[in-house]
């Protein structure tokens, strides 16, 4: 064997567990679920890719968090099942997330679920939230060190970050 | 909407950080969640896992007395599940909705601590506490209004005076009231009614 075609070989056979491992990867996630939701409701939701890098320069990590990904559906007018929407969701999320918080409000054709997943120190977020006719798909990371300085910062007073403990 | 989003995540981020959850234990058949939630106009589900209620401790600063408390305590739990459901109308849901609530609380572990009926307003307040060899387990509160259902089950060593502790979670704030009004019963009882 020629050694060039040993080379192209070897290379093939080495990114193939990469090719594999990032095709699996477009069918959970944040791409998946946003996909899924345009396929479902046929929208368009507006990705923002450079939103991560952004929230970088401007140093809004600081505060507390990372956004990572963030897409938005503008004029969404469909008539969302909440149950059919949280199913969705679920699914196409993967594994190693958790649902932590849904609310629904069927009057104000409102709902938000919140997603959680440890990561290391800090936590991933996955917020998917639809109020009228604006549907929003928000994956971050919250840093417990830069959230809780943060937070100390309002509590000097013990009543501006946590108004419920002012009554106590 | 990003400002719904933003005080989503700081609501979130305040519930951690004066909170805390893993298992996935099934407050409600699944069949039942869902009908609940196709009737109510309005549902809250808030699921505190284990490593949720880990991570939430983190967040909590053990210098301070108040902070440290709650932490001690959400680190010893299991999970916080939070169903709350209001309804446009009174009779949405039927007594058999609340009976087959109380059958996931209807084995010998769970010992009634408070029952308190009031007919006129078509009321109900049920807490349960579960024992296992002589210690508390966990806490089931069910509060049935006509236009509103609540239903919060705590996993893990939780004591009656605790209660007070978590009420400021979101969606935890009905321990408050709940755990005010088992104060002012002075003391525990069972079978009430007013």
């Amino acid at each position: 064997m020629k050694p060039f075609a040993s080379i192209v070989l070897v290379a093939v056979f080495l990114l193939f567990p990469a090719v594999t491992v990032l095709a699996g990867s477009q069918d959970q996630g944040f791409d998946a679920v946003v996909k899924a939701i345009e396929g479902r409701y046929q929208v368009h939701a507006e990705r923002m890719p450079l939103v991560a890098f952004l929230a970088r320069v401007t140093g809004t990590g600081k505060y507390g968090g990372s956004l990572h990904k963030l897409a938005t559906v503008e004029d969404f007018k469909a008539d969302v099942d909440s149950e059919e929407l949280t199913t969705l969701v679920d699914e196409k999320l993967g594994a190693g997330w958790a649902r932590m918080v849904r609310e629904v409000s069927h009057h104000g054709r409102e709902a938000t679920l919140v997603y959680v997943r440890p990561h290391g120190h800090d936590m991933d977020m996955f917020v998917v939230s639809s109020e009228g006719r604006e549907l929003d798909i928000v994956e971050l990371t919250a840093k417990p060190d830069a959230l809780e300085q943060n937070v100390r910062k309002y509590l000097h007073d013990g009543s501006e970050a946590d108004p419920a403990r002012a009554g106590d | 909407m990003k400002l719904k989003i933003v005080s989503l995540i700081l609501g979130v981020v305040a519930m951690v950080q004066v909170g805390a959850a893993q298992n996935v234990a099934q407050l409600l058949p699944a069949q039942l969640e869902k009908d609940l939630a196709a009737r109510a106009s309005e549902v809250t589900e808030v699921t505190l896992t284990k490593s949720m209620l880990g991570f939430a401790a983190k967040f909590m600063d053990g210098k301070r007395h108040d902070d440290a408390a709650v932490k001690q305590l959400i680190e010893g739990l299991d999970g916080i599940y939070v169903r709350e459901y209001e309804f446009d109308k009174p009779g949405q849901y039927g007594p058999e909705v609340v009976e087959q609530v109380r059958q996931a609380v209807s084995t010998s572990e769970w010992v009634p601590l408070v029952r308190e009926q009031d007919r006129k307003h078509g009321e109900t307040t049920e807490v349960l506490m579960k024992v296992v060899n002589g210690e508390n387990r966990g806490m089931f509160i069910l509060e049935a209004e006509p236009r509103e259902l609540t239903i919060v089950l705590i996993l893990g060593p939780v004591k009656m005076e605790d209660l007070g502790k978590l009420k400021h979670l979101s969606g935890l704030g009905a321990l408050g009231a709940v755990s005010g009004a088992q104060h002012a019963a002075h003391g525990t009882h069972t079978g009430g009614s007013k």
